[in-house]
């Protein structure tokens, strides 16, 4: 909000010069954003937040706050109005028929001349960013940007039947504003109307049928409150926000309304002259009373942290205009209805902190029990995953939240089961991901462009709509991705992410088994015959696979692209955090490779699967170290190598023994008809 | 007497002389073969009288330990001087560049919130979580910001779409800020505590440098009988002067936050100048860097605790604008982007 320099120095003679102004605000009440020359005048733009609008969204309020910082008082002249004879209620009715105006205030002044203001009140006008519009208008803004209360002007021939109603809109009723719009009304809105229809959205917009017109002569000059959240509600609904709206949307003191309307009835008659009809209207049926606080001065110092004594607390809060008595440790604080955010002794308790200033709150070690923290497994997991996965040469990114549709087709899913966003920013960014993929193939694209090898994993939240009572949960996941721009048609890009799967599920403990992959939607993106589920106990805990070569097409990416998304909350499920020792045999081990020729179609698994039940508890390790095919071999076949370790925990084993094992293996391998060991 | 030095001379000078292994080898096959020089003296010792017999003997076999001594001493000469010949053959060049190995790197944002965590865990603090989608109850009303306050203006929130997510009659967003933690922890737990709640937060707005629509942010929240503003200072001042490795002075300016009373926003000494004035802290010497302030008394009793008997404070900031202070990074949006030549600068 933007705020007059010269106008504020009417009020303290004595101001500071406009950087030290600002220093003392930002130090004891409120932001100042800027400073800037306006003419002969400087505008500084205070950021006045919604607990304060109330009472400080005027230069009177606002000056009312640096007095009190100060501690100068303020040089207050109250206007002096001449009244006629005729009093206003005869010629003017006024009836409020609803509970959210709690107070509505109204004179008439009749002769006035509609003309250009004075040069002095336009550059006010402007330097707070408000255009001139006629000496009227301009004057009830003015007297708005003096006070804090809004007020309207009315041309009082123009109102049918000389009558004010303050009632709810009607359903379907319409109303042509002052901004040449349409606002469709409903009955949550309040309006100020005539007998025959509304002339103003209450509280936010004047109507256009009694607009103030240079052949205006006779005037209503309201000065009301409207309920906050009611105004809050009508200008989010009919998308249109105004200095008023702004400012009753907080709940604005009714008290105030008189004093403004003796301000701007003098202001008329002296820009516009006229005479103003006697006692004004004053429809106030509840007065709000100065709000009553109980303080204990030892809680003020406890939450506080700083030895502020009584009669410093007394003396703070006489100067921002508080009542305040004090006996025995306890304050009776008594608040001026203008100051509608503090109502509880915490509000008191910042009052007093404030003005004394933050900054002389001297730091002080809190004391307590040495208590360790706490330390959750899961979080200790993340960060052990991340470092494993840093370590195998993973860079770790962090992607957006958000994905569009194009992503979620990748998955062959309907966007209904995604957690869709009502309001997005753009439509790339409609919904909430289920799946770190597509942000990592995003990544991968862009990276592509200027690596030749690219390797990223995340670990993020995930979204999912369920019929649970929340309507959705969310999972952490682990997606890593790996590409190079050279890579041939081979599946070696897929046999190196296993591995550093491998190697990061035995560095957490876990035991993961590489299964066939179900077609389901999370497998849709990856290559149907390069992809394996991963499978912890009876849980599927993710996906590993090639992606598929259309999904990357579409994207751009022409190197192969292999990827893993793993549900991390399920994998941690296995993982343990005990670890306990195993003896080392003190006996030495005897290796013996063995090489096999296999049809090309036989996997792998099934090979292993012979040699280690065949091998027994004596055969402790058997690795593929050689894969081989090749014109040397028979078509169709491939040559796998073996190396195998026996080794017993209570004895040296003999060659012969181990002979015999490897010569039932050779036996059981060899039943198959198709193999053969070399 | 004469032939035997004689003979010593000559075989010591041809011991000296191999340059070689072999040569030495030869040398002692000469000398010391079994038709070498001394063998042949030594065999013609039977034909020596008696008397001299005994003594030429003696002779002989001390010339013999003489020359083996020799010989050994000058044959691990000659290996030693082989082997390093071998080694010297085998020199590489050690400025051709390593064999190359994939290097993985953590994302400054998970460098920056374990500096975080690792600080406030050495003071106590315990890490919390909370949901990313939140209720309008956990984000909004139960940190004393009413549906029709005009406070939630403060907040761009995103909104979930949906009848059927609906949780108590309150509508899913995506939370704006960590804050809900605080409530969400106080509802589990007796005070008192000290949690640090670090998240990703969201914000419906126009995204530029120093805006995104998603970023971090750490929650702390410290509760006991009789825990202060002025603690509050300390502990931040503790953080940031741990986190920058400089003395760092924390100043309090008064701020509005519903779900604090008092409240404040901390301003914290500029890492760039210290204080004197520079353009980072546009000639201020401070810069803001976190909103604080005392648990408001609706905030512990939406979170079920009695307001007359605990008091604490609570304050929170954003992780990506201290990493981007801490690494002098110019853009929030680089943090998710992910171009590997930014990421590999962590």
């Amino acid at each position: 909000m933007k705020f007059s320099y010269n106008w504020l120095k009417e009020y303290i003679p004595t101001l500071p010069k406009p950087d030290k102004l600002a220093d003392l605000l930002n130090m004891h009440a409120f932001e100042v954003e800027s400073i800037e020359k306006h003419n002969k005048d400087v505008v500084l733009d205070v950021n006045i937040l919604p607990n304060r609008i109330a009472d400080a969204s005027g230069h009177r309020g606002l000056a009312r706050e640096i007095s009190a910082i100060l501690g100068t008082p303020l040089k207050d002249t109250r206007p002096k109005l001449k009244e006629s004879q005729t009093p206003t209620k005869d010629i003017l009715k006024v009836e409020v028929k609803t509970t959210l105006c709690p107070r509505y205030t109204a004179r008439v002044i009749r002769g006035v001349k509609v003309t250009d203001s004075p040069q002095w009140l336009k550059d006010r006008l402007l330097a707070c960013g408000i255009r001139s519009i006629n000496n009227i208008v301009d004057a009830t803004n003015y007297v708005m940007l003096d006070t804090g209360q809004p007020l309207h002007a009315f041309d009082l021939k123009k109102i049918s039947g000389a009558k004010i109603i303050v009632r709810l809109a009607k359903r379907g009723e319409k109303i042509h504003a002052l901004d040449d719009t349409t606002y469709a009304l409903d009955e949550s809105m309040i309006v100020i109307a005539d007998a025959e229809k509304a002339l103003a959205i209450a509280g936010i917009k004047g109507g256009a049928t009694a607009e103030i017109s240079p052949t205006t002569h006779e005037i209503i000059i309201e000065a009301a409150t409207f309920d906050g959240p009611t105004i809050r509600m009508t200008s989010q609904k009919i998308k249109l926000k105004t200095d008023a709206s702004a400012r009753f949307s907080v709940g604005m003191d009714p008290n105030l309304t008189s004093e403004a309307m003796e301000r701007v009835a003098a202001l008329v008659v002296d820009i516009a002259g006229g005479e103003v009809l006697k006692t004004p209207i004053d429809v106030y049926p509840k007065r709000t009373l100065p709000a009553k606080i109980v303080v204990r001065t030892e809680h003020v110092r406890s939450v506080l942290g700083e030895d502020i004594k009584d009669a410093e607390m007394i003396s703070i809060l006489k100067r921002l205009g508080f009542e305040a008595k004090l006996a025995r440790g306890v304050m009776t604080v008594l608040v001026p209805t203008y100051r509608v955010d503090v109502r509880l002794e915490e509000d008191v308790i910042e009052e007093i902190g404030r003005l004394y200033g933050f900054e002389h709150i001297v730091a002080k070690h809190p004391m307590g029990e040495l208590v360790p923290s706490e330390v959750e497994l899961s979080h200790v997991w993340t960060d052990q995953t991340k470092d494993i996965i840093a370590g195998l040469g993973f860079r770790e990114a962090y992607n957006y939240s958000f994905i569009g549709e194009s992503e979620i087709a990748v998955y062959h899913e309907s966007p209904e089961n995604y957690l869709e966003i009502e309001n997005p920013t753009r439509r790339e960014f409609a919904y909430l991901r289920r799946y770190l993929l597509p942000g990592l193939l995003r990544n991968m694209h862009e990276n592509l462009k200027h690596e030749p090898s690219v390797r990223m994993f995340e670990m993020g939240r995930t979204y999912h709509p369920t019929n649970t009572k929340d309507g959705y949960t969310e999972k952490n996941n682990l997606g890593l991705i790996m590409a190079e721009r050279s890579s041939t048609k081979d599946a070696n890009l897929f046999y190196e992410l296993k591995g550093v799967l491998a190697t990061y599920f035995e560095g957490m403990g876990v035991d993961v088994w590489f299964d066939e992959a179900e077609a389901i939607d999370a497998h849709a993106p990856y290559h149907p015959f390069r992809r394996a589920a991963l499978r912890a106990g009876d849980d599927l805990v993710g996906v590993l696979g090639e992606v598929h070569p259309v999904t990357r097409e579409e994207l751009g990416i022409k190197a192969t692209v292999v990827s893993a998304e793993i549900d991390f909350d399920r994998l941690a499920r296995y993982i343990s955090a005990e670890k306990e020792f195993k003896v080392i045999s003190k006996y030495p081990s005897i290796m013996r490779d063995l090489a096999i020729l296999v049809p090309l179609e036989t996997r792998v698994e099934e090979v292993t699967d012979v040699i280690e039940n065949t091998g027994g508890e004596l055969l402790v390790d058997s690795d593929l170290f050689d894969m081989y095919e090749g014109s040397e071999l028979p078509h169709g076949k491939q040559s796998l190598a073996f190396r195998l370790v026996f080794q017993a925990q209570d004895r040296t084993l003999k060659d012969t023994e181990v002979d015999a094992i490897m010569t039932s293996i050779i036996k059981t391998l060899e039943t198959n008809l198709e193999w053969e060991t070399r | 007497m004469s032939n035997f030095d004689e003979l010593k001379r000559e075989a010591l000078l041809a011991i000296q002389g191999a340059e070689s292994v072999v040569r030495l080898r030869d040398v002692e096959v000469k000398y010391l073969g079994r038709s070498g020089r001394l063998t042949e003296v030594l065999r013609g010792l039977k034909d020596v009288p008696e008397n001299e017999r005994k003594e030429k003997g003696k002779e002989a076999n001390a010339l013999r330990e003489v020359l083996e001594r020799e010989i050994a001493k000058c044959q691990s000469q000659l290996q030693d001087a082989d082997h390093e010949r071998k080694l010297a053959a085998e020199k590489i060049d050690i400025t051709r560049p390593g064999k190359k190995h994939h290097k993985g790197s953590l994302h400054p944002l998970t460098v920056i919130r374990r500096d975080i965590e690792q600080i406030f865990g050495t003071m106590g603090f315990t890490v919390a979580e909370g949901p990313e989608v939140e209720t309008e109850f956990y984000n909004f009303d139960a940190l004393n910001i009413p549906a029709d306050h005009p406070a939630r203006d403060m907040w761009d929130t995103f909104w979930i779409k949906g009848k059927k997510l609906k949780t108590e009659g309150k509508k899913l967003l995506l939370r704006t800020h960590t804050s809900p933690v605080q409530v969400r922890y106080m509802q589990t737990h007796t005070p008192p505590f000290r949690i640090i709640a670090p998240g990703r937060v969201f914000r419906y707005e126009a995204t530029d440098a120093s805006h995104e629509i998603q970023f971090y942010q750490l929650e702390g929240l410290m509760v006991g009988r009789d825990i202060s503003l002025a603690h509050f200072k300390q502990v931040m001042q503790t953080f940031l002067g741990t986190l920058f490795g400089k003395d760092m002075n924390v100043r309090l300016r008064p701020s509005y936050f519903p779900f604090v009373e008092p409240g404040a926003e901390v301003d914290m000494s500029c890492v760039q100048c210290g204080g004197r004035g520079c353009s980072v802290c546009k000639q201020t010497g401070w810069v803001e860097i976190a909103g604080a302030g005392m648990v408001h008394p609706h905030v512990f009793a939406s979170a079920g605790l009695n307001p007359k008997d605990w008091q604490g404070f609570a304050f929170g900031f954003g992780i990506d604008r201290v990493a981007m202070m801490k690494y002098k990074i110019p853009d929030i949006r680089m943090f998710y982007q992910n171009d590997v030549r930014f990421l590999k600068q962590f």
